[in-house]
């Protein structure tokens, strides 16, 4: 089990302590105007990935604490940190005094934690119009840098961030990532499985959070267009009744993980290695490269989907979430679908949840849970345990 | 767009009238539910309204009805409703039989957290006597809005509300001579912040639909040959239910089905939606519905302009067509599950245009599907004949 202290600073009344409760408590953004300053440090341990314990210190940011942080407790404060996470409040009355507190805390950590990740957040970016956010954030980021450099920092990353919109989750999932090591294996095993599954793209998500971990995508390049949805006559209305098998036989398990690219180590495990539908090497044998030719081909739509997806998907999950604990109960998973897609959120792993979006209408639904199933216990080895 | 509500086909729909004292949310009702604005933007993007702003709600052909939001002093009518008639005597007649006349619910709203009540409720039973010259089978609804922050933590105070507000009605009514046989008022409890605004304004809405009690029928008939524990017809864009089978509504798994169609209609609108520009080689709609050519299905009608219909209220001269937009997320192919832990399922699936059929059953009896979407597919025949 692996501890990791993250330092939560900013000034008094910036929103630590909202978006603290909202990513790792579950708090409806609404709910936040009902918190307390925080006084003092507040020390949290959330767990994230199931054995990743975060230590989360909340400092709250009233100036009679900055002096303690910077003087008597210096040490004790900046000693050992593993991420730093700073805010900055976009309203700010006194943004002069922020970046002085900012060049403390900066001084503070190069001198007590040189290894330290920085991350800082540009927050109620809600308030800024819309049409402006762009620019001031920019404006602010700059002036950001520019404090960074003064104090001899080089690495540091910087998210707007408002919990009213989806873009708390897209900076948490951003600094979160980075805490997971291995993430790259992971990464390759995904795009594997999203090309097995024919799916426009399959995103992993940590289970307490919902934040964002991993995602692969649909690619062309990766040569998985030329054997997908090869079929010669139009398949099965993808109705999702699992009772009415096509006659096709596109859903009996056909290649193997273990002469698959998705094994993870070659040798070890094979012998378990879960069974995996693949269409496409159904297909390939299946029929001549002439009945290839004559069909459409289906074209994934990724690029052209919202930049914001996971974020926006995170938040519905988690509103949703929230509602079944209302009704004394818990979500287990979902299928959505129109004429266009099928989406599929299904609890994965011990400590994630996959989302496996399928346009191609060829794939059918039971195609695809029985790949979902096949692939827990194949990811569940290598999905970090820190 | 301007809706022109002299037209006949509009000028007979059905009319919910919101009315009652200044910044009591009647516009923030209208918004909240009907115009997708979040609750607390209310708090600074309304004004308080001057005249009289009335809207058409018509999503989903089952359910079409007007909105009428009078400002706080609800005389201050628009020129062109009096100006139908010269001669001045008469000119408050006519106005009045134009507000009240024909299938109407009187919305009363009432601000809670705004005490003492007796002013107000003189002037709601005002707006009752005079609706009831006109028109006597008119139906009342208070709504006791803004139970919600520090005030109204607890049930319990919010009921004491209730009480309250309903003993000094009967009250002033007795006062004006409105005898309570002649008169059935329903009072609803709620926050534009919560659940509550929805759960009531479907019940006021459900009174104004003429096909209730064989909507209702039909539920049961699912219900019972299906096993299912429950389920709801659901106008996917007010989020509110038409209608539901005969049995217990229990308010919990009714909020839980609407946010299953909030859940519908996101992910849909982030990975469903119809493309502009199609990408290369996916030219045509990718998919075929496997039951054939259905008589009920609408054309399709391109209108760039509009990136989905789910916000958007339908304009007047598409009263008749029941337009589906093709980049909606939401479609006739629309359909959504979600297994919880308690082993129920909820099992969405369209019905109609901006219409879901949301049920709730349990897993054991769910894997009956087939069977489901047939009994499914008979009530969207039958929902298709009642229109
Ligand atoms: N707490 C709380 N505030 C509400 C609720 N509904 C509306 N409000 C607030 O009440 C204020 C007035 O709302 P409006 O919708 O403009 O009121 P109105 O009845 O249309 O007022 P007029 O147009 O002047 O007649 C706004 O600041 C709303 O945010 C509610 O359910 N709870
Ligand atoms: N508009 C807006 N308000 C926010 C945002 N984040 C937090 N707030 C509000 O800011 C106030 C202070 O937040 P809090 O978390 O207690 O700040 P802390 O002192 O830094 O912990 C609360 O009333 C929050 O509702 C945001 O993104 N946008
Ligand atoms: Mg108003």
């Amino acid at each position: 089990m692996a501890k990791k202290k993250v330092l939560l600073m900013g000034k008094a009344h910036s929103g630590k302590t909202s978006m603290r409760s909202i990513i790792f408590a579950n708090y409806l953004a609404r709910d936040t105007t009902r918190l307390s300053p925080t006084l003092d440090v507040e020390h949290h341990h959330v767990r994230f990935l199931g054995d990743l314990v975060l230590n989360l210190w909340d400092c709250g940011g009233q100036d009679a604490f900055y002096e303690s942080y910077f003087e008597r407790d210096r040490e004790t404060i900046f000693r050992s940190v593993e991420l730093l996470i700073y805010v900055f409040d976009i309203e700010s009355e006194s943004p002069e005094k922020d970046f002085d507190h900012f060049c403390g805390v900066l001084e503070a950590i190069e001198e007590n934690s040189p290894d330290a990740r920085i991350f800082v957040l540009v927050h109620k970016m809600d308030l800024v119009a819309e049409e402006d956010r762009q620019a001031i954030f920019e404006d602010r980021k700059r002036l950001i840098a520019e404090s960074c450099v003064s104090c001899g920092v080089e690495n540091f990353k910087c998210y707007p961030s408002s919990i009213w919109d989806e873009s708390l989750y897209k900076a948490w999932s951003e600094i979160v990532t980075n805490l997971i090591p291995n993430i790259r294996l992971l990464e390759t095993h995904l795009n594997n499985f999203c090309r097995m599954c024919d799916a426009d793209e399959v995103v992993l998500f940590e289970r307490a959070t919902f934040l964002v971990i991993s995602h692969a995508q649909y690619s062309s390049s990766e040569g998985g267009t030329a054997a997908i949805a090869n079929f010669a006559a139009p398949g099965p209305p993808a109705d999702g009744s699992a009772s009415s098998p096509p006659t096709d036989a596109v859903d009996i398990p056909v290649s193997s993980m273990a002469s698959s690219p998705m094994s993870p180590d070659s040798g070890a495990g094979v012998v378990e290695a879960p069974e995996i539908v693949s269409e496409a090497a159904e297909q390939a044998t299946d029929r001549s490269p002439a009945a290839i030719e004559e069909t459409p081909r289906h074209v994934g739509r990724t690029p052209h989907f919202d930049s914001h997806r996971f974020e926006k998907i995170s938040n519905i999950v988690k509103q949703f979430k929230l509602s079944c604990g209302k009704a004394q109960s818990q979500f287990q998973g979902m299928e959505v679908r129109n004429s266009r897609f099928s989406a599929f959120i299904d609890a994965f792993t011990a400590n994630t949840y996959i989302m496996v979006i399928v346009s191609n209408p060829h794939v059918h639904t039971a195609a695809t849970l029985l790949n979902i199933q096949n692939a827990r216990n194949h990811f569940e080895r290598f999905i970090p345990r820190i | 767009p301007e809706v022109d509500f002299n037209d006949k086909k509009i000028g007979t729909l059905p009319k919910i009238l919101l009315m009652g004292p200044r910044r009591s949310g009647k516009t923030s009702i209208q918004r909240v539910v009907f115009q997708k604005m979040s609750p607390h933007e209310t708090l600074f993007r309304l004004e308080a309204t001057q005249e009289l702003e009335r809207s058409v709600v018509d999503h989903t052909s089952l359910c079409r009805f007007t909105i009428w939001d009078f400002p706080g002093d609800y005389y201050a009518l628009p020129d062109d409703l009096e100006a139908t008639n010269n001669d001045t005597t008469n000119n408050a007649e006519e106005t009045k039989r134009t507000i009240f006349q024909g299938s109407t619910s009187l919305l009363f709203v009432v601000d809670a957290q705004d005490e003492p009540y007796d002013h107000v409720l003189q002037s709601f039973t005002n707006a009752v006597t005079q609706a009831l010259t006109v028109n006597p089978s008119i139906c009342v609804e208070v709504f006791i809005n803004k139970v919600d922050g520090e005030l109204f933590l607890s049930d319990e105070s919010k009921y004491d509300c209730r009480r309250d507000i309903m003993s000094q009605v009967t009250d002033e009514l007795a006062e004006a001579g409105v005898s309570p046989d002649n008169l059935h008022i329903r009072y609803h409890l709620t926050s534009i912040y919560d659940h509550s605004i929805y759960e009531a304004l479907s019940r006021v809405v459900q009174r104004l639909i003429p096909q209730l009690p064989t909507l209702e029928n039909l539920l049961n008939v699912l219900v019972s040959t299906c096993s299912m524990e429950k389920a709801y017809l659901f106008d996917v864009v007010s989020k509110l239910y038409i209608s539901t089978d005969s049995g217990p509504v229990d308010m919990q798994s009714v909020e839980l089905c609407s946010d299953m169609i909030d859940v519908v209609l996101d992910v849909s609108g982030i990975y469903g939606l119809g493309p502009e520009n199609p990408p290369p080689g996916e030219d045509q709609p990718a998919i075929s519905n496997g039951e054939g050519e259905r008589s009920g299905d609408k054309q399709l009608v391109v209108d760039p302009l509009l990136p989905s219909t789910l916000a958007s209220q339908v304009q007047s001269d598409d009263i008749d067509d029941g337009i589906i937009h093709p980049d909606s997320a939401y479609d006739s192919e629309s359909a959504s599950v979600i297994r919880l832990s308690n082993g129920m399922v909820l099992y969405l699936k369209e019905v109609d245009t901006m219409l879901a059929l949301v049920c709730i059953t349990r897993s054991e009896n769910f894997r009956k599907k087939s069977m489901i979407n047939h009994n499914i597919g008979q009530i969207k025949k039958a929902l298709h004949a009642l229109v």
